[in-house]
């Protein structure tokens, strides 16, 4: 029987696939970077480019995870949900602030700078939390009822 | 894969929703639907416990001529 974190085997191969699309972005993501640094190209100053490819494959196998109703948490993955995107509703506004009073800029030199990169990252924290409100919202509208 | 009518049918037949079917064997509703649907493939397992929880062989529920 199912318990509240266990996934039956339909959601085990969902998750499967999941795991397999985040990492395929992640080797799209890091050859497209990879091309880019051997035409002398850097798009973020830093370590802002592995950052934000790191948090594009985690927030993307969230997105999918919440999409297709997979729980892999049990309960605890609300709070979860919550206190990752509340930390990124944070990040990014004191990012605004620190653009606000002057302190650096989003873009120097062609490159994105560390304020942009961990706004970005904020954003992306929040996202999480955005894509399973919409979600829930989505499901309160559509109660579970048998399907054609 | 086409639509599994015949476990339809069965689970219909029992008055048994997608819900009561997937609490009896250990799944969530989304599996059942996806099964009846023919979007996914079950085990061997998950079938022969949808067919005892339904009274019914494999051959009747899943064997297609």
């Amino acid at each position: 029987m199912l318990n509240k974190t266990s996934l039956d085997e339909r959601q085990l191969w969902l998750r499967g696939n999941v795991f397999k699309h985040g990492f395929v972005f992640l080797l799209a993501a890091m050859a497209a970077q990879g091309i880019c640094k051997a035409l002398g190209v850097t798009w973020a100053q830093g370590p802002g480019e592995q950052i934000l490819i790191l948090w594009g494959a985690v927030a993307l196998c969230w997105w999918e995870f919440i999409l297709r109703g997979i729980d892999p948490m049990g309960r605890s993955q609300k709070t979860f949900f919550f206190a990752m995107g509340l930390c990124g509703v944070f990040i990014v506004l004191m990012e605004l602030a620190s653009l606000a009073v002057g302190r650096g800029a989003l873009v120097e030199e062609g490159q994105l700078t560390m304020t942009a990169t961990l706004g970005l990252s904020g954003c992306l924290m929040a996202s999480v939390l955005g894509v399973y409100l919409a979600k829930r919202a989505w499901d309160k509208g559509h109660p579970e009822e048998d399907e054609e | 894969m086409g639509k599994n009518l015949k476990l339809k049918a069965a689970r219909a037949a029992l008055g048994l929703t997608q819900q009561e079917l997937g609490e009896r064997v250990g799944v969530t509703r989304q599996t059942i639907l996806a099964i009846e649907r023919g979007d996914y493939n079950p085990t061997i397992k998950l079938c022969v416990e949808i067919c005892k929880a339904l009274g019914k062989t494999l051959d009747e529920l899943f064997w297609e001529e």
